[in-house]
């Protein structure tokens, strides 16, 4: 019998580690779970001598020393201006209502201008190094070649008009412009030679765009770039006060590839403020281009949320438009007290911003809206309130990863 | 009745040589003609053994005459007593300080007898002697015999000497190898001299060439005296039929003496070189490089004697001289003809070690003689081819061998091999020894030291471990066991377990470096703890297996260093409970805790770090097996679980069955206490997360499974019957079978982990940039499955240690933050700041979206170019360094890794942790840190400028203080000088 004892001792060390095993091991703390910044520079380049508009969440920094708490107003800004925070939007107003809205520093973008004739492009650097930035213009009848329009090279803070209507020649009808930075980064906007009638921001070429900012009264256009090899069919509709219809001249529109193309939509619009929402079979740019005169204010591809906020100019008539598919129950704070408001999906409300220096709009919705504040011909679009809590991810340091 | 007529015609046809030459006829020399001549000193202790040698001499000489050189013991009265009884038949008496030579002379009287025979008081001649002597004696005129070793009880007689030469150093040169048996199979030869001990010399030549030499201090004397004969036209010959055995007193020491033994011998030797021409310049190197031998054979005292004798040979050239002009006119070519090659001492040397591998391969790959062997007719009848090719050893190298090189299919492709605990290897040498400074882990020592043997390839090694490693755990085991005396084919087959185990835990398959090492380096532990346990020599010799124990426990040590916890008590316990020689337990215990003594700071900071293996922090988190682990699924392997439960049950099953078979209970209790131990401590270790650098991992639980694997290969080996034959134990039988099965899935199932050949994922410009004088950083990113995988590449990681320390380096908490910032999409716009703060030149993401893409290529000062399909690298702009110039607030990138001329205001920022030791010189100059510290590591440069450098102080004692103790372990290591006595003296037979 004895001669089993090691066995048994064997067999029961067998069993102490089969129980040990079934305990739980104590876990390793390889990950990293770290919040992400949330801060956002936006370069704010005036076309004139205005007030600088700013919103965003908690504080701002201004050109990288003053912090402001937001909103706030710098009149007289005439030079280059940088807001970082977060959630940070805004824009120059200048003293004849033109609107040139801060942007975020890109290495590519596009613009759609309205005419090729008397367009230029403002590239602004608003870093510390140096950028340079290719265009390629894409006009009614294609891809335009020229020379001036490569290897356009900013050191840091500088900001240079290139007159793509020199570029293009004898262009006529709309410009699309399709930029690249191959170094650095900048913030371009589009604007007319001679005495500036509109800015227009950057945007991004997607199969959908909703556009705000009609004001009542006024002659929208679009103009679609198709910056790709095949032609693109867009569809428009306008989201008036009433309903949602398809304006006249907004259906089955055709883009020829690498082009860029106007629509008047103003006869289906009958005059209404509203907004557009843009849909295409392949990515185009699309910005509105809205006024009664000469003078036109410019919007393009807002970002759909439940809550919108911004400062706007006082005297301005806030649009909001209901991009959801229920009606929304929307509380509405224009500087003082909130005030509730429903909108039907595909519809627009218009309400006035009040007086204010600048006016603080804060909207909370049930739905996704958009909405934009207009003053004549400017369009101030409202920025997506929704900060996101940014969500950690699960990150793991694996060392042998080379 | 064909067949008598076959022999006859056989017989006929060697009839030959059954005839007697007519030389044969020549009558022996009459004994009447010679008179021995016997010197005695100081011989009490053998000299009765001698004179009853002498009375038993048949023939015996005319005369034999005992001369005195002054004894002081017993000497003088038994030589009266020999006088008086007719053993000699007369006695002179000299002064102690007469040379041997006037010894001689004294005892050979005024007239010199036709034939003189020198004996010496301790060179007994058998019997038949003389006759032998006097036979040849007709056609020679100076006769050696052969002097034989002491006899032993039980061994064979040893040929001490059958004449000898000298090589141009004084290098004794023997006519016959040294220890050699003797079969009488030395043939009688011409020779350049030999000893004095028997030798009988024609009157005729003793006249003409003055007898001996007395500037020789007793030793060398019959090589000088042969020597001269030779030149003088005398006819010099061995003749091995006549045989003395020569007590060799003097060099063994038994004989009292004022100086060491080696000093009158090598300078005898020196003079009698010297005075044939070998320059003084070349006799000096040759004694410092003997006297350097002696002391790494451990024996100073010959060092010493070796350098005084040389000493004394310089500083009497007068006797040299005198010695010189003694040389007779004559043709000294015949002579020369009978010195050895020349560089003979480095030949001898070189045979010496093949020889040495020549037996290790003959004892690996041939099966022990058996009695059977030597007892029966048929030995001889077994093939030599039979033996060979179903050696044991032989087949079990040739199966593992075949295995790793068929599992290589696997790790076909361009990179290097990487993955689970396995980092990349270095990319040379000296990358691999600049990880060994850097850390200082003495398994990156070895590690450099390996890849430094592997033609400068560290690659090499890593491949060698991973496909051979089961090879080499298999020879060692099988090492092991031959060791003690375990039959080979039981032995092969308890080796190959032990190989798959390491196949089947997977070890290679997982980048297990420690369990590898583990698996090869413990048997070769083990053997050697036993070769401690049984080794009974003294003296130096007692140090050997010690030392060799020393050095296979640093080896588990350094890969393992719970191992020298482990041996510490374990060495206490045998010392204190068995009461086992103290010295011979602590020396390889105590070796290792000073080999380790650069490494224990960093030990005992990070005490975790005791209980995991190389690199623990490579080691990716896995959630450890749970009642898995039983079946040896430990890691992440890829091994089939089929493979391993099959191979674990099948082995615990034998074991089981073995265990109670094994005949001596503590053996039986010892295998099971191995084995319990080992599974209750691997269960536990597998359930710990330790604590490395900050960072966690967890214990190396291989180590304990092969524990257990050992002691259940133990117990099947412990059980198996005595007779050796495999076929008649069914456990060895399932053992062989389950490890048949593992090496035979090996090379399809065995590669399957993580360890793979993988090619970089940074395209070669950014490495570059890294591993340009910038010396920049890279950041990794790979998102898959909402997980985010990422690393730091520079040119110290990753690579063999960088998994010893926080993998991301000094700056980890700052990377996780910009890992997370990646990961939003939403990157920091003063991300390129951050990035030029931590010198991190690339960001290279994997598996990000478009958008994502997009979003971060508008940070400021980043461009972005695609790496490969899925993979895109940022790069940012300007060049960034891990050193900047700052000059006015404005910081420069040193970007040639020189520092240009300036101002002297100026200071240098170094990325790195504020709180980092950096030693940093710029044209030679160590810069001392700035009195205005900023965020980085900041240092007043001045003017200074020229090739910068920076780093952390690199400390070179830990390699010089491992090298100086591992020379020494390998000192004690090596082979003791044998003196000739001590350990034969209680065998010695009685005569």
């Amino acid at each position: 019998m004895h001669r089993f004892l090691p066995l048994g001792t064997v067999a029961t060390a067998a069993v102490v580690a089969l129980a040990i095993s079934f305990t739980p091991a104590q876990p390793i703390e390889r990950y990293t779970s770290v919040t992400p910044p949330r801060d956002v520079l936006l370069a704010c380049q005036p076309v004139g001598a205005g007030t600088l508009l700013a919103d965003g969440d908690g504080e701002l920094t201004v050109d990288g020393a003053e912090q402001r708490g937001a909103p706030f107003s710098l009149p007289g800004t005439d030079r280059l201006t940088t807001l970082r925070g977060i959630a940070p939007s805004g824009g120059v107003l200048t003293d004849d209502r033109t609107w040139a809205p801060c942007q975020r520093p890109a290495t590519s973008g596009f613009l759609a201008l309205p005419a090729a004739a008397d367009a230029e492009v403002r590239i602004t650097n608003p870093d510390n190094t140096d950028a340079s930035i290719d265009l390629t213009l894409l006009g009614p009848d294609g891809e335009v070649t020229g020379l001036g329009a490569r290897g356009i090279v900013l050191s840091p803070g500088e900001s240079r008009p290139v007159a793509v209507s020199v570029i293009a020649g004898d262009v006529q009808g709309p410009l699309g412009v399709a930029w690249q930075a191959s170094r650095g980064r900048a913030v371009v906007a589009g604007i007319t030679t001679g005495g500036v009638t509109h800015v227009a921001p950057s945007g991004a070429a997607d199969m959908s765009h909703v556009l705000p900012g009609v004001a009542k009264g006024s002659r929208p256009s679009l103009v679609l770039v198709n910056p790709g090899v095949d032609r693109a069919t867009v569809s428009v509709r306008f989201h008036s006060p009433t309903n949602t219809i398809i304006p006249e001249g907004g259906q089955e529109i055709s883009v020829p590839p690498r082009s860029a193309a106007s629509v008047d939509l103003s006869a289906g619009t009958a005059g209404d403020p509203g907004a557009f929402t843009v849909q295409s079979d392949l990515p185009v740019a699309a910005a509105l281009y809205s006024g009664a005169g000469e003078r036109r204010g410019v919007a393009v591809a807002a970002v759909p949320d439940v809550e919108l906020t911004g400062a706007v100019p006082g005297g301005a008539t806030v649009q909001l438009t209901n991009v959801g598919e229920g009606p929304a129950d929307a509380t509405v704070r224009l500087g003082g007290s909130p005030q509730s408001l429903r909108i039907e999906p595909g519809t627009t409300a218009t309400l006035p911003a009040g007086d204010g220096e600048p006016v603080h709009v804060e909207v909370g919705s049930n739905q996704p809206l958009v909405g934009a504040a207009v003053l004549g011909e400017a369009i101030v679009a409202l920025a997506p309130g929704s900060v996101a809590e940014p969500q950690p991810v699960e990150a793991e340091l694996v060392p042998s990863l080379r | 009745m064909s067949e008598p007529d076959e022999g006859h015609r056989f017989k006929d046809l060697w009839a030959w040589a059954d005839e007697e030459g007519e030389e044969q006829h020549v009558p022996p020399v009459d004994p009447a003609f010679v008179t021995a001549v016997m010197v005695v000193r100081d011989a009490g202790g053998w000299l009765d053994q001698q004179l009853a040698a002498l009375d038993d001499l048949d023939p015996r000489p005319a005369r034999i005459v005992a001369v005195d050189a002054g004894s002081e013991d017993d000497s003088p009265r038994i030589l009266a007593e020999a006088l008086a009884s007719g053993s000699i038949d007369e006695l002179v008496t000299v002064g102690r300080d007469t040379t041997f030579a006037e010894s001689v002379l004294a005892g050979s009287g005024d007239s010199t007898p036709p034939w003189l025979w020198i004996l010496h008081d301790d060179s007994a001649p058998e019997p038949d002697a003389l006759g032998h002597l006097l036979a040849a004696a007709p056609s020679a005129d100076v006769l050696f015999p052969k002097l034989l070793a002491p006899r032993r009880r039980n061994y064979p007689d040893v040929i001490a000497e059958a004449g000898q030469s000298i090589s141009r150093t004084g290098q004794r040169v023997g006519a016959a190898e040294e220890g050699e048996i003797d079969q009488h199979q030395i043939e009688p030869s011409a020779i350049l001299g030999g000893s004095t001990a028997g030798m009988l010399v024609r009157g005729d030549a003793w006249r003409e060439l003055g007898g001996l030499a007395p500037e020789l201090p007793g030793s060398r004397d019959g090589v000088d005296f042969g020597w001269r004969a030779n030149v003088a036209g005398w006819r010099v010959v061995t003749t091995p039929l006549a045989a003395l055995v020569h007590r060799s007193s003097g060099r063994t020491q038994e004989r009292p003496s004022r100086v060491h033994p080696h000093y009158d011998d090598r300078l005898a030797a020196l003079r009698v070189v010297g005075a044939r021409g070998t320059g003084g310049a070349r006799l000096a190197l040759s004694s410092w490089a003997r006297a350097l031998g002696f002391l790494l054979a451990k024996s100073p005292a010959y060092a010493a004697a070796e350098l005084r004798a040389h000493r004394r040979y310089a500083a009497t050239p007068e006797a040299t001289r005198a010695l010189a002009a003694r040389i007779p006119e004559g043709d000294a070519s015949y002579a020369e003809d009978l010195l050895p090659e020349r560089f003979w001492a480095v030949r001898n040397a070189l045979d010496r070690i093949g020889s040495g591998i020549m037996d290790r391969y003959r004892d690996f790959t041939e099966p022990d003689t058996t009695l059977d062997d030597l007892t029966s007719d048929e030995f001889s009848a077994h093939s030599s081819t039979q033996r060979r090719l179903v050696s044991p050893g032989a087949l079990l190298a040739t199966v593992f061998l075949v295995v790793g090189i068929a599992a290589a299919w696997r790790l076909w492709g361009a990179g290097t091999l990487v993955g689970g605990g396995l980092l990349p290897a270095p990319d040379g040498v000296t990358a691999a020894w600049e990880a060994y400074g850097a850390d200082g882990a003495p398994w990156l020592g070895i590690a450099a030291v390996l890849g430094t043997a592997a033609l400068g390839q560290p690659l090499i090694v890593s491949y060698a471990l991973v496909l051979l490693g089961p090879l080499l755990a298999a020879l060692a085991a099988h090492s092991l066991l031959r060791s003690v005396g375990v039959a080979p084919w039981p032995s092969s087959i308890a080796a190959a377990a032990w190989a798959s185990s390491v196949l089947v835990l997977g070890l290679p398959a997982a980048g297990d470096v420690s369990g590898l090492v583990l698996a090869m380096a413990g048997p070769l532990l083990v053997k050697a703890c036993l070769a401690v346990a049984t080794d009974d020599s003294i003296g130096a010799e007692s140090l050997r297996a010690p030392a060799r124990a020393a050095f296979w426990l640093f080896v588990v040590a350094a890969f393992w260093p719970f191992a020298l916890l482990l041996a510490t008590a374990g060495a206490a316990a045998v010392v204190v409970w068995q009461r086992a020689r103290f010295a011979q337990w602590a020396v390889p215990v105590v070796a290792v805790w000073l080999l380790f003594a650069p490494w224990l700071p960093e030990l005992f900071r990070n005490p975790g770090r005791w209980l995991t293996g190389a690199d623990p922090l490579a080691w990716p988190d896995l959630p450890p097996s749970g009642y898995a682990l039983l079946v040896g699924r430990i890691v992440e392997s890829g091994i089939p679980v089929w493979l391993s439960v099959s191979f674990t049950v099948g082995l615990a099953l034998a074991a089981a069955w073995s265990l109670t078979r094994v005949p001596s209970p503590a053996a039986r209790w010892a295998v099971a206490g191995v084995i319990a131990v080992g599974l209750v401590a691997g269960a536990g270790a597998s359930r710990l997360a330790v604590t490395v650098d900050g960072d966690q991992t967890r214990a190396l639980v291989t180590a304990w499974a092969l524990v257990v694997v050992g002691g259940m290969i133990a117990a099947v080996v412990l059980a198996h019957p005595a007779d050796g034959r495999a076929r008649r134990d069914p456990a060895l039988l399932a053992v062989a079978a389950v490890a048949a099965v593992a090496a035979g899935a090996w090379p399809f199932v065995g590669l399957q982990g993580p360890v793979r050949t993988d090619p970089a994922n940074l395209p070669g410009y950014v490495y570059d940039v890294v591993g340009s004088p910038r010396a920049s950083r890279a950041l990794l990113i790979a998102k898959a499955d909402g997980r985010l995988e990422w690393n730091i590449v520079d040119r110290e990681r990753p690579r063999w240690g960088s998994g010893e320390r926080a993998p991301a380096g000094e700056f980890g908490t700052d990377f996780e933050g910009l890992v997370q910032a990646f990961s939003g999409g939403n990157v920091p716009e003063d991300l390129a700041e951050r990035l030029r703060t931590l010198a991190v030149s690339h960001v290279w993401l994997d598996g990000f979206g478009d958008d994502e893409i997009l979003a971060i290529g508008n940070a400021a000062g980043l461009t972005h170019s695609a790496a490969s399909e899925t993979a895109e690298v940022f790069t940012v702009v300007g060049l960034v360094s891990r050193a900047n110039v700052v000059d006015g607030g404005t910081a420069t990138p040193v970007a040639d890794g020189i520092v240009p001329e300036g101002v002297d205001d100026r200071v240098l920022t170094v990325s790195a942790p504020r709180d980092a030791e950096l030693e940093v010189r710029v044209g030679g100059t160590e810069l001392a840190p700035a009195a205005e510290a900023g965020e980085l590591p900041t240092y007043a440069l001045g003017e200074a400028h020229g090739v910068l450098e920076f780093g952390e102080p690199r400390e070179a004692f830990a390699g010089w203080w491992t090298a100086v103790l591992l020379a020494a372990l390998a000192l004690l290591a090596a082979p003791t000088m044998a003196t000739g006595s001590g350990a034969r003296r209680g065998d010695e037979e009685v005569a």
